[in-house]
């Protein structure tokens, strides 16, 4: 009876020691994982959204599983950082090679108003025949804009263009599960360094 | 390219190319003032566009970019100012058609001392591997 008992206590603990080290093993292997991405950690659920595409089609988030989605806030009138950041995307996607097929880039205006169809349509495709350019009314700007915490407002200075936009100008990255994972800030902007995180999390 | 004058030398001019339908686009370059007497820039004009502003870009710690138009720049002596992208450029505006890779646009710059110098600014498409690390 004596030896049966210690054997089940042997087992339970010898158990209890196989799933602590299963546990420390994996928490070191994800702060393992997260020190080796080029961007910003950022994990939440992506926020989905309906808005119309540059061809008029209305499309959603969840069209894109399946694949990483490449998410940019921006307007046409922006004359630096928007097209720099569109050309750096495009620098990603060819730096991708075979892979470039599992990503979409995502260009969402926050300048409704301005930036019709017709406008996204000549503007986006210009940097990638790939990529996508979406608008929508006001209202679906906002809430999109509202649900990723892409600040963005109009601001008059006297400027001949009319009005210019301060905007948020993060690159956001969801993987093909449609979970928010990574955010690149205008100073994390390497082509190598962003696709080498799309291949790990693809 | 460079183009001198009383001082004043400008150099590396460049401007991004467009896509189709937009009607603006950014010119950069390096402002060198070789002389001993400070100098100031005062106003900016091109061939391919109704109106040219100075706009410097910032991007805040919650990363939120935004832009600010100056009325001039500083050309100290000795000193170099360099327009580039992610900061101070020359918002073309109200461009006549537009400009592609391989294009030159003639730009004139002003400053209170050195007076209207001409120089001619390439234009760089987007694809280009070499803009963005103009110096």
């Amino acid at each position: 009876m004596k030896r049966k008992r210690i054997f089940y206590i042997l087992v339970t603990v010898l158990c209890l020691i196989a799933i602590g080290w299963g546990v420390i093993l994996y928490q070191v292997f994800m702060i393992k994982s997260k020190a080796d991405y080029y961007g910003n950690s950022y994990e939440r659920e992506a926020p989905e959204f309906t808005l119309t595409d540059h061809s008029g089609s209305r499309v959603e988030l969840a069209d894109f599983k399946g694949k990483a989605v490449l998410l940019f806030f921006g307007y046409t009138h922006c004359p630096d950082i928007c097209p720099v950041t569109m050309g750096t995307l495009n620098s990603v996607t060819n730096t991708l090679g075979e892979d470039k097929d599992k990503v979409q880039v995502l260009f969402i205006t926050i300048d409704p108003e301005r930036d019709d169809q017709e406008k996204l349509k000549n503007y986006v495709p210009f940097f990638n025949e790939s990529f996508i350019g979406l608008t929508g009314t006001p209202e679906e700007i906002d809430k999109v804009a509202d649900d990723y915490n892409a600040f963005y407002e109009k601001e008059d200075m006297g400027s001949e263009t009319g009005y210019l936009m301060g905007h948020a100008s993060s690159v956001y990255l969801i993987n093909p599960k449609g979970k928010l994972v990574l955010r690149y800030p205008q100073n994390r902007m390497d082509p190598e360094g962003i696709a080498g995180d799309i291949r790990q999390i693809l | 390219m460079s183009y001198a004058q009383g001082g004043i030398e400008i150099r590396d001019a460049w401007v991004r190319e467009t896509p189709p339908g937009t009607s603006i686009t950014a010119l950069y370059m390096t402002i060198t003032n070789n002389g001993d007497e400070d100098d100031t820039l005062t106003a900016v004009s091109a061939d391919v566009s109704k109106s040219a502003e100075i706009h410097v870009t910032s991007v805040n710690s919650e990363g939120v970019a935004k832009m600010e138009m100056v009325k001039s720049v500083d050309a100290p002596a000795g000193k170099s100012v360099v327009l580039e992208p992610g900061g101070m450029h020359i918002m073309l505006i109200g461009l006549a058609g537009q400009p592609k890779s391989g294009d030159v646009v003639e730009v004139e710059l002003e400053f209170e001392k050195a007076g209207k110098i001409k120089s001619l600014a390439k234009v760089q498409g987007i694809k280009d591997n070499t803009q963005e690390h103009q110096h």
